[in-house]
């Protein structure tokens, strides 16, 4: 890899350059992808915690499989006041996403890349709508995402594969709607994640929003022209996907939406794939149910995280017996 | 709750004293807060810790599926994830192996008399690189965005405590040529670079324990995959089936820091004392520091290990790396004494918290 210039914040690699490490595998004993185990209609169990850093105003923490981010809100607070600043009647809110740099197979830079960039305007548009910025004015709601652990578009990027001894072909265990279904779940547990971060400090919104992914897959025979009219009745829709496609499958399309239960609006709506070209409407539809869904149970554990910090924040504001509390606190007088 | 009031005077007709809830009286006068807290008997830091008693802190390793070594360090409120990944460097055919198994050398520093950092500080490092990341939203503090002040100094100091303390045995990262005949130094194709990533979830103060900690400890995780020289491909291919540990040194030392508190001369302060040394110091209290106090040191357990009936420094010896002291004049011979003791303490309790984890793998 050829070296670019140093970043002068940073401590750098040698001027060699280094490259990812390869695998050497043959192809006998190539690794199949792991089948998911469990039933389509049912999604992974979700880890959400808030409150977890008592620096900032708002924090969460989620856990999906392997998938592990941590969120936190910064504000809101006020815009600087300077000449070039424009007046800002509701709240002005960023998103960041930022993957760790050991957070995929290929190591990531510190500077963001266009995925992560990627990410954070849709997060955005997942969150603007769900939080009332008229009662901020003036000021700044910045959300900030850190991706420690994903479960990663290239797991077998690095792999080469030998075949009869000489020959060596560097397959890369891709298939067309691999980088959608890994970002897609990256997406819906960023939403998820940050609204309970916006709840933990104590934003106003309209609504929870909850994240959801859903992939529709058909029988490979029908992707390669055999048999395109059962195609619609072989479809398997699967919630919150796993990246190997099931057994005999291909992927046709992923829809990724931030949903709010309560008022049953979709903030954020992201399909990819081949979707609605024969039937219309109905398969696009059938899609986007199914993702609903998986959103409606994330939105369980939002509910249950959210109602486990306000539990928290009334146990520790109650007065304390009066006993006590005399005896932790140190008399100021003077 | 308790309030700041002014002494009853023998005057009856005075107004009623202006009066301020504890949390108020925290953010409006942190130096005054501080100091009250620690003339009080015995002393008592606002966190209610005493001042020689740090955080309580906890250990994971291994819990990230892409690092080749990572850990998570928790103290008190401060949070720090280290991921440790390996990459192949290749040695070109004319290339001296010998620059690159050094840690004071690096191939731009033969021009430069101060190392690594010549070049105004924008130059290519060693094989074992360290950045500390802090634009994670860990804290309000500290802007999004490229790293700032703190960030820099941070990944320095873990560059040059690197440098010092040499944990990675640097022949142990050569990538051999699998062919026997050719010579020792020929045979060199390649070199494992280990890049150290710690990211600051949360940040309450003394960071730099945490990340020190975090990463050691990843390093003592770290597994990177078997890897030879391809002749036929001609280029370095891993085993992914085999890994095995880098090589360590046998004693790790771990950094201990410490603020000292300025306390002015008041009629409180009956013991007249200049200043105060707390250990482990959380964000409020570095705030209000004029010295920090940083000390490596090493305990080594020897044979004897430290059951839990036994206190945590038997039989064991204590050596100081480094000492690093920054600002003011407070700071005496003495307090140096008991700091190390302290500090030795503490890193004998890293030490057994390492084994311990080392011991019941994930």
């Amino acid at each position: 890899m050829a070296a670019r210039a140093p970043d002068r914040r940073r401590n750098n690699p040698p001027s060699h350059g280094t490259t990812p490490p390869v695998f050497l595998s043959s192809s006998s004993e190539a690794v199949k992808p792991k089948q998911p185990s469990r039933p389509a209609d049912d999604v992974r169990k979700i880890f959400l915690r808030t409150g977890l850093i008592s620096s900032v105003t708002g924090s969460s923490f989620l856990e999906i499989a392997p998938l592990k981010l941590s969120v936190s809100v910064l504000g809101p607070r006020p815009l600087p006041r300077t000449s070039s600043t424009p007046f800002a009647a509701q709240a002005i809110l960023t998103t960041e996403v930022k993957f760790a740099p050991f957070a995929s197979t290929v190591r990531r830079g510190y500077i963001r890349d266009s995925s992560e960039r990627d990410l954070g305007s849709r997060l955005y548009q997942a969150l603007v709508g769900a939080i009332r910025r008229e009662l901020y004015p003036k000021s700044r709601i910045e959300v900030v995402v850190t991706i420690l652990d994903s479960e990663d578009e290239g797991d077998d990027v690095n792999t080469v594969y030998i075949e009869e001894g000489k020959t060596t072909v560097e397959t890369k265990f891709w298939d067309s709607g691999r980088a959608e279904r890994a970002l897609g779940v990256v997406l819906a547990g960023c939403i998820t994640a940050a609204s309970a971060a916006l709840a933990d400090a104590g934003i106003e919104m309209f609504d929870l929003v909850s994240g959801g992914v859903a992939t529709a897959f058909v029988d490979e025979v029908n992707s390669k022209g055999k048999g395109k009219g059962d195609a619609v009745s072989n479809k398997l829709y699967v919630r919150d996907p796993a990246i190997a496609p099931p057994e005999g499958k291909t992927p046709l399309a992923t829809c990724v939406l931030g949903y709010m239960a309560a008022r049953d609006e979709i903030s954020e709506l992201w399909i990819s794939g081949k979707i609605g070209t024969k039937n219309g409407t109905a398969e696009m539809d059938e899609l986007v149910d199914e993702a609903i869904a998986a959103a409606r149970s994330a939105r369980g554990v939002l509910n249950e995280a959210a109602k486990e910090r306000v539990q928290f924040i009334v146990d520790k504001t109650a007065p304390a017996p009066p006993s006590k509390g005399e005896s932790t606190d140190i008399e100021m007088s003077g | 709750m308790a309030t700041l009031t002014r002494q009853p005077s023998s005057g009856e007709s005075q107004p009623p004293p202006l009066t301020f809830s504890t949390s108020l009286f925290r953010q409006i006068s942190p130096a005054l807060y501080l100091q009250r807290h620690l003339l009080h008997s015995p002393p008592t830091r606002p966190n209610g810790r005493s001042p020689s008693q740090c955080r309580d802190f906890t250990l994971t390793t291994n819990s990230l599926s892409h690092a080749h070594g990572s850990a998570v360090v928790r103290a008190g409120d401060t949070a720090v994830v280290c991921g440790i990944r390996g990459e192949i460097l290749t040695v070109a055919p004319g290339d001296d192996p010998s620059q690159f198994e050094s840690y004071n050398s690096s191939p731009t520093s033969a021009t430069h008399a101060c190392g690594t950092r010549g070049a105004g500080g924008a130059s290519w490092g060693g094989l074992v690189i360290p950045n500390v990341e802090l634009s994670t939203g860990c804290s309000k503090k500290y802007p999004l965005g490229p790293p700032g002040g703190l960030a820099q100094t941070l990944s320095d100091q873990l560059h040059e405590l690197i440098n010092v303390t040499k944990p990675v045995s640097l022949a142990s990262l050569r990538i051999y040529d699998g062919d026997s005949n050719l010579s020792s130094t020929t045979k060199i194709k390649g070199y494992w670079c280990l890049y150290i990533d710690v990211l600051c979830i949360s940040l309450d103060g003394n960071i730099l324990d945490a990340a020190w900690y975090a990463i050691v400890a990843a390093l003592k995780s770290t597994n990177l995959p078997f890897a030879s020289w391809n002749q036929t491909e001609e280029r370095i291919f891993c085993d992914g089936a085999r890994y095995h540990p880098i090589s360590l040194r046998r004693s790790f030392p771990f950094t201990t820091t410490f603020a000292l508190i300025p306390i002015p001369n008041s009629p409180e302060n009956s013991a007249g004392e200049a200043a105060i040394l707390i250990n482990d110091p959380d964000s409020y209290e570095e705030d209000e520091a004029c010295e920090i106090l940083t000390i490596l040191s090493t305990t080594d357990m020897g044979t004897i290990q430290g059951g839990p009936s036994q206190p945590p420094l038997a039989g064991s010896r204590t050596r100081v790396e480094k000492i690093e002291k920054r600002g003011g004049w407070k700071i005496g011979i003495s307090q140096i004494e008991i700091c190390t003791q302290l500090a030795a303490s503490k890193a004998a309790r890293y030490t057994q918290y390492l084994m311990k984890e080392q011991l019941t793998p994930m």
